[in-house]
């Protein structure tokens, strides 16, 4: 009989803060971090893929899978991973138990590999509770060998659904600017770094690229008229296509969660102000008025409120108002704020503040209505955005020297560098499963 | 407590366990306890949320079923268990 219970002592507490202060070196003050953070990751066995034919090409290719899928696990932050001491294909299934059972893994993965007519893998994977024997999920995998770090990033986000009921991160992709042709190109990089490929060759400015919610697509910013046009990318398509050419845009615009709607700075006379339009670019409504600069607006993910950046109070301050722009309120009280972005759980907005020297990373949290602070004394960090399971956020940070991407936990904790290549990068948007 | 006794999935438990905990915010002082009811179909999600037994404070009932809301979708069932559901009692308590 299995009892499921949770004992809340005041010293638990206490213990807990603790620990998630020795743990955590980055945030010194931060005191409310995510429950996430300190929970045990599940123990996983990757045993050895087995090459149904043995010929040297299936040997290389179950080597290659596990390799990415390892990586997937760890990066997930789900899992520990426990790996076979020396390569060895043990095809029954009592000595693989035999094999695991005293590494302490919870559960273990076992495959098979073959390659079809020189061109698919067929990988044919069981997931096993190892405490029961019993079978947790199965699967067959039929891909281009030429695909095969997608392979291993769909068995990682089918494992994490099957520990956690929410998406991995595996089969997301990250899009960005780079200037190192002189000019500012899109780019698009899978999430660990890997198959970074150039979106754009205009030899002109193109800027600001951001995911349009549930689409394959791309919106930015290009001054290939010479005029700040927003454009879309289709990545699948392989097409881009003008959204709008309105006269006067200024700033990053953002897609309504349901993509109906855009909300965008607009400077139709002296003030630029946020307006809503259609898809189309066709103006529905003016958002908000005054004789100052309302810019950076990002949609709550239920669609009801929008937080942007304002300059009223004399400088630029974090506010969220109702997309019917009533109950208006400010958030920050000091420093200069730039780029919110709301989590796509909707509890937390992460934004940029330059409070002393240099912009940081901060988040909002609106239940606690709480500022913590992420990135510290670090060269500039700027621009964050959130991964689809909001346990991660992807930014730039100039700590290198120049402005690179990087991706740290929503904590602030493990930052890892995304891609190294030339030039500097700047205000990456992270996608959903793609 | 599980519903099903030949349920053996230990790592499902724990998985379910490790996200209730996640979305536990109570820090009430008093000896609490609570059990809720709750079932998790296939697919994950969760149906039949009640309190099975009561502690008597509607704050800690309401904080214990607001829990299992924030942490629904569960993992879905493992494919090798043959039932359509699982029905867990959870009890959240303080000492």
């Amino acid at each position: 009989m299995c009892i499921l219970n949770l004992k809340l002592l005041s010293k638990t507490i206490l213990i807990f803060l603790f620990c998630l202060i020795s743990t955590v070196s980055y945030a010194k003050k931060d005191v409310y971090l995510s429950l996430s953070a300190r929970s045990t990751r599940a123990s996983i066995g990757l045993a050895d893929f087995i090459p149904v034919n043995a010929t040297p090409e299936e040997m290389t290719l179950s080597k290659n899978i596990k390799n990415v899928l390892e990586s997937d696990l760890l990066l997930s932050r789900h899992f520990n991973v426990a790996l076979a001491d020396k390569t060895s294909y043990k095809f029954d299934l009592d000595s693989q138990f035999a094999y695991w059972e005293p590494k302490g893994v919870a559960v273990l993965l076992l495959g098979s590999i073959s390659v079809e007519k020189e061109t698919f893998i067929n990988l044919e994977v069981k997931l096993y509770d190892v405490e029961s024997k019993e079978i947790i999920w199965e699967d067959v995998y039929r891909d281009k060998i030429t695909d095969y770090r997608y392979t291993a990033h769909k068995i990682n986000d089918e494992i994490v659904r099957r520990f956690t009921g929410e998406e991995g991160l595996a089969c997301t992709k990250i899009v960005f600017t780079n200037d190192s042709t002189k000019f500012k190109e899109i780019y698009l990089v899978d999430y660990d770094g890997y198959n970074l490929k150039r979106l754009t060759k205009d030899n002109r400015l193109n800027i600001l690229p951001k995911w349009i919610p549930d689409t394959p697509q791309i919106m930015y910013t290009s001054y290939l008229y010479n005029n700040p046009d927003l454009f879309v990318i289709d990545i699948l398509k392989n097409k881009r296509r003008a959204l709008s050419t309105i006269q006067g845009l200024n700033s990053p615009a953002a897609f309504s969660p349901d993509r109906k709607y855009i909300a965008a700075t607009l400077s139709r006379g002296v003030y630029p102000n946020l307006y809503i339009m259609d898809k189309k670019g066709v103006i529905l409504r003016r958002l908000t008025e005054g004789k100052h600069i309302d810019t950076s607006p990002a949609y709550s993910p239920n669609g009801r409120e929008i937080a942007f950046i304002s300059d009223r109070a004399g400088y630029p301050q974090l506010y969220i108002m109702d997309t019917d722009g009533v109950n208006l309120r400010r958030i920050s009280t000091k420093g200069n704020c730039d780029s919110p972005t709301w989590s796509p759980q909707g509890d937390k907005i992460a934004f940029t503040m330059k409070y002393d020297d240099n912009f940081d990373i901060f988040l909002y949290n609106i239940p606690r209505k709480r500022i913590i602070r992420l990135t510290e004394g670090q060269g500039s960090n700027e621009n964050p955005s959130w991964s689809q399971d909001g346990r991660f956020i992807v930014f730039s940070s100039t700590r290198s020297g120049k402005s690179e991407i990087y991706i740290m936990g929503m904590d602030g904790s493990e930052t890892r560098k995304l891609v190294d290549m030339s030039g500097n990068s700047f205000t990456p948007s992270w996608s959903q499963s793609l | 407590m599980l519903e099903n006794k030949n349920f053996r999935y230990s790592y499902y438990t724990s998985a379910i366990l490790k996200k209730i905990r996640r979305y536990w915010q109570d820090s009430n002082i008093n000896v609490l306890r609570t059990v809720v009811y709750f079932r998790i179909e296939k697919d994950g999600t969760v149906s039949k949320l009640k309190i099975s037994k009561s502690s008597k404070n509607d704050v800690f009932d309401k904080n214990a079923l607001r829990a299992i809301e924030l942490a629904s979708p569960f993992p879905p069932l493992p494919d090798g268990y043959t039932e359509n559901n699982l029905g867990v009692y959870f009890e959240f308590k303080t000492t």
